[in-house]
């Protein structure tokens, strides 16, 4: 049997009455870490998934990969000459309005994105500029 | 059978000791340790969580801290949004030129002081919400757990942990703020008192709706009753909260939570701590109900999480979107009978092939075969087979299928539908059904699913009056699209197991039924909808009753499908009755309703009924009190619900002459604990005396159109609760007997066509005629005892009848032929019986103390019991007073007496 000590290195077992009280100023500095932290560093991330899940949504909704995928498969998979024309040139139409339509949406939220970024020091800046113009 | 909610082999709690640097696994009594020297350790299968004092140190510490900070920042910002709305409205009547006359306001929100305000709140607003993110999501989720294979788990057992195997995990992140406030709140001076924690639990409001699920009421007179006070829940060193808040990690882990919760520090604490165990068990709960329910609700927020289709944490479902059809191959003739399952499936939230896991990992490798890429999922009705297609679509879907069957659709053919189509005006089947399979060639994409595939035999097709079977067949036989079908095994084996090319064109899945505790998942995740549905509220104890009585006393259907009709008519009784809260005891009522059984809590006035069964049997059955008592205590135990379920209610064997009343009193019996006499199912087993008989008792092998005869496993079918009465067993051919050692055993009996019959809630009497004759013989001597004749007669029986079946009675009783006082006391009956009927038409009837007597002395036929009795009384008796009554001398109201002259 391996007998590791892994439970116990963390070695000052201190006891529970031998805790400092810090000052508030040292829980607001805290707090503001904790929030720059969750804005700038986990919410981004938050809005990346949500934007990756966005477009994943968007193409399955308008079926962009799968006709992509699909994209010489006569319409219908009626197999003759103008099941072939029509399936190819109908996708070929959809296709580029599709995608416009992912890219618009795509760019609004990105957009957002950059507007979550700038909002905090927007704010500290709008406040203080009308101290100072 | 219980339920497992398979709790088990999940998690193994461990200790280490370092004052011996010793190891061990902690496993019936679990400890609260509060030594610094001692540690704690929870294993899973790949992780191992711990927690140390300097943690819980900090969480107090941070916790006394901040709260006073935390509080007064939230009132702030909270105060802050006022103005700020305030300032907002202004900037906006000002934009719309509302405050150009007022100058006040107007310089006012051109002031920097309005800017500042402005500006201030919006942090606030910001602050608020980080709050709120952090108080409803917690960054770090809990792994799954996997079961721990039992060699590894006897491996830790025997040889220690292997720490090297598992990756480390803090326990303490995983805890929520809610619950280590909750913690932080109830340790004063180090001290953490588990009674005051309790109490606060109790005010949780999921606490309270996991409390009202379980069908708990608790109040501050119950709690005392229950000694739930200081003394039983005492005060830890705050050292303990280390085991403590563990012990709600394993809790967590269990219940497939994925943070640690309030209410998993309320199963951890219920789990410890014996009192509590107790006081459950004083409200008719356990801890594995509580577990349930927290287990319940954590799936619930897990679906609720997936209606979310912007929330990355969930899985997102492909549904094709809006130009899937264009790569549909064309099905328009198709369309007009069958359903697009995949496409159903994509709309609704529910989980579908619970329990049939393996089967949909089977289903879904041979769909994506090249050749023999059929299936044939063979079940007893109810197992789910509808069920576990629908979960091979959601896992299309899910893109969780390989390749060969990805975006692929799963049509179901209505044959119904089908042949309705094809009978209007202008259609032909034979063209139609050509065109529908040329299309599905054609389109490629396509999982044809057909439901009940029997009604394609040509046999069955005869039966059911149609001719679809043999125009379709022979496309499925040789189609390149996969086919899946359903069938049951009694219908499998009369249609598809003697045809070869069926055979080896279909690949067979066996549908089993599921285990309870899917059979509880299935009903689970019903709830919502049947709350909505019934307007009342589901308790855990109702739905764990309609699982385990459904799988007890509905033996038609399987589970699910038998739980899931059980639950909706408990549902459903409960809503004509106006009960708006259903627990276990609606259900056990609905369904003795329903099966005219009485299977609910036994009342008062009930136990006094069986107390005096007895003596009610006594008064219609005159002598044979050993053949009472030992009946009696079999019901008894019956109702009382002590006796083996899987095996009939009881079975004896009744020997002794002709007319003792054996058969009489199957029938009482059946009165005073079926209610009915006519409920008695009596086979004449001299009609079983040739091996070919053996139909007529299991069910023809090869069903003939037309043919009707009601076979002993139609009747029990029909009719499951009952007297079951074999007469004169020792006529009927010994292969037949040896059927009766399934029965006696496993109490079921399979029928010649694959059914199985469930004897289990039915009195199993077998009467026999063997020594009656050494009896009489030997009670004919002077000298001889009763207990004698009866030792004769009984070798007499083994001597004819196999001991493996004699043994498997419950009890051999030997009928004592009638003595003269008995007949009296029959006679007595009797015409206590022929009074009633006379009553009816308005005559009295009267007799002197002697007539009984006379009666029994004059119509007594040594050997043949009471029965001369009831001839001699229908013949002189009933004759005279019709003969009266004929005559027109005796009227409605008259007095009859029957006269010492009657009887001859």
């Amino acid at each position: 049997m391996e007998s590791k000590n892994l439970l116990l290195d963390n070695s000052g077992q201190q006891l529970l009455n031998e805790t400092k009280v810090n000052s508030y100023f040292e829980i607001l500095l805290t707090f503001l870490n904790n929030f720059l932290k969750w804005w700038y560093i986990q919410m981004p991330i938050w809005h990346l998934r949500t934007l990756k899940r966005l477009i994943i949504v968007l193409d399955d909704n308008l079926s962009l990969s799968l006709l992509t995928r699909n994209f010489f498969l006569p319409w219908h998979r009626d197999k003759n000459l103008i099941g072939y024309i029509v399936g190819i040139l109908s996708k070929t139409l959809y296709l580029p309005i599709a995608i416009t339509i992912l890219i618009i949406i795509t760019l609004t939220y990105t957009l957002f994105l950059f507007f979550w970024l700038l909002l905090p020091p927007t704010t500290i800046i709008f406040t203080l500029r009308s101290f100072f113009v | 059978m219980a339920i497992d909610y398979g709790w088990q082999n999940r998690t193994i709690l461990g200790y280490h000791s370092r004052d011996n640097n010793s190891y061990g696994v902690i496993e019936k009594e679990l400890p609260i340790l509060t030594k610094e020297l001692d540690a704690m350790f929870l294993v899973t299968r790949n992780h191992y969580f711990t927690i140390s004092t300097p943690q819980i140190s900090n969480v107090i510490t941070n916790s006394l801290r901040t709260a006073k900070f935390e509080n007064t920042r939230r009132t702030i910002s909270n105060a802050l949004l006022i103005p700020g709305l305030i300032v907002a409205l202004g900037y906006m009547l000002q934009f719309l030129g509302v405050l150009d006359d007022i100058l006040i306001l107007k310089n006012f929100f051109n002031s920097s002081i309005a800017n500042l305000l402005f500006g201030i709140s919006i942090l606030s607003v910001l602050a608020l919400w980080h709050d709120y993110y952090k108080d409803r999501s917690h960054p770090i989720r809990l792994p799954k757990t996997e079961i721990i294979p039992q060699k590894e788990y006897e491996e830790v057992k025997t040889v220690g942990f292997k720490f090297n195997h598992y990756s480390n995990l803090d326990a303490i992140k995983y805890i929520n703020d809610d619950t280590l406030n909750l913690v932080c709140d109830n340790t004063q001076k180090n001290q953490f008192s588990i009674h005051s924690t309790f109490i606060t639990l109790l005010n949780v409001p999921n606490i309270k709706e996991i409390l009202k699920r379980a069908d708990i009421q608790i109040d501050a007179g119950e709690l005392n009753e229950n000694k739930i006070n200081p003394e039983t829940l005492p005060t830890y060193p705050a050292t303990s909260l280390r085991s403590i808040l563990l012990y709600a990690v394993e809790e967590a882990l269990l219940t497939e939570s994925q943070i640690v919760r309030p209410e998993h520090l309320f199963l951890a604490l219920t789990k410890v701590f014996p009192t509590l165990q107790k006081f459950l068990q004083a409200n008719n709960s356990s801890l594995d109900i509580l577990r349930e329910i927290v287990r319940y609700n954590a799936r619930l927020r897990k679906r609720n999480l997936a209606t979310n289709i912007f929330n990355p944490n969930v899985a997102y479902y492909k549904k094709g979107g809006i130009a899937e059809q264009w790569i549909y191959g064309y099905t328009f003739i198709l369309n007009h009978f069958s359903t697009n399952i995949t496409e159903q499936i994509a709309k609704t939230r529910d989980v579908f092939g619970i329990g049939h896991d393996l089967e949909i990992e089977a289903l879904v490798s041979i769909l994506g075969k090249v050749n023999n890429k059929h299936a044939l999922l063979i079940g007893e009705p109810g197992t789910g087979k509808s069920s576990l297609i629908l979960g091979v679509a959601q896992r299309i879907n899910r893109g969780d299928v390989p390749l060969q069957i990805k975006d692929k659709r799963i049509i179901k053919l209505d044959i119904n539908a089908l042949i309705a189509h094809a009978s209007k005006p202008g259609q032909n089947m034979e063209e139609l059904i050509a065109k529908a399979m040329n299309e599905l060639a054609q389109a490629g994409d396509v999982i044809l699913f057909i439901d009940e595939m029997q009604e394609l035999m040509p046999t069955k097709a005869q039966e059911s009056g149609h001719s679809i079977a043999g125009i379709l067949l022979p496309y499925i036989l040789d189609s390149k699209f996969p086919i899946v079908g359903t069938v049951n095994h009694s219908d499998y084996k009369k249609y598809f197991y003697n045809n070869e090319s069926l055979r080896q064109t279909f690949t067979n899945i066996e549908v089993a039924e599921i285990s309870l505790d899917d059979a509880l998942y299935i009903l689970e995740t019903k709830i919502e909808i049947l709350e909505k549905n019934f307007g009342c509220y589901i308790t855990f104890p109702a739905l764990i009753s309609a699982v385990e009585l459904a799988q007890r006393y509905i033996k038609e259907k399987k589970l699910p499908s038998s739980a899931v009709a059980t639950i909706e008519s408990a549902c459903s009784w409960a809503q004509a009755n106006q009960i708006k809260l259903l627990t276990s005891e609606h259900v056990a009522k609905a369904i003795s309703l329903q099966k005219n059984i009485n299977i609910t809590p036994i009342s008062a006035e009930e136990s006094t009924n069986l107390m005096k069964l007895e003596e009610n049997i006594k008064s219609k059955v005159v002598g044979q009190d050993e053949a009472i008592l030992t009946i009696v205590d079999a019901l008894r135990r019956a109702r009382t619900d002590i006796r083996d379920p899987n095996k009939p209610i009881g079975t004896f064997l009744f020997m002794g002459p002709t007319g003792v009343g054996k058969t009489h009193i199957s029938k009482v019996v059946c009165e005073e604990f079926f209610g009915e006499d006519k409920k008695m199912i009596r086979i004449d087993m001299s009609e079983y005396q040739d091996i070919k008989s053996i139909e007529k008792f299991l069910g023809s092998t090869t069903p003939e159109f037309g043919k009707s005869s009601i076979s002993l496993i139609d009747q029990i079918k029909s009719n499951p609760y009952t007297v079951v009465l074999f007469d004169e067993i020792e006529k009927a051919h010994p292969q037949i007997l040896d059927l009766f050692l399934q029965i006696f055993d496993e109490g079921r009996l399979t029928s010649n066509s694959g059914e199985t019959v469930d004897f289990t809630n039915t009195i199993i009497i077998c009467t026999s005629n063997i020594g009656s004759l050494t009896l009489l013989e030997t009670l004919q001597q002077s000298n001889s005892l009763w207990e004698e004749a009866k030792s004769k007669a009984l070798i007499e029986l083994q001597h004819s009848i196999r001991p493996e079946l004699l043994n498997r009675f419950d009890k051999v009783i030997v009928f004592q032929p009638h003595s003269l006082e008995n007949l009296s006391k029959i006679t007595i009956l009797l015409l206590t019986q022929l009074s009633k009927r006379l009553g009816k038409k308005g005559y009295i009837l009267q007799w002197s103390d002697q007539i009984p007597m006379l009666i029994s002395d004059k119509s007594n036929i040594p050997g043949m019991g009471a029965r001369p009795l009831k001839r001699y009384i229908q013949d002189q008796i009933e004759g005279k007073i019709a003969q009266e009554i004929l005559e027109g001398n005796l009227k409605s109201g008259d007095e009859i007496s029957i006269k010492d002259s009657w009887i001859i």
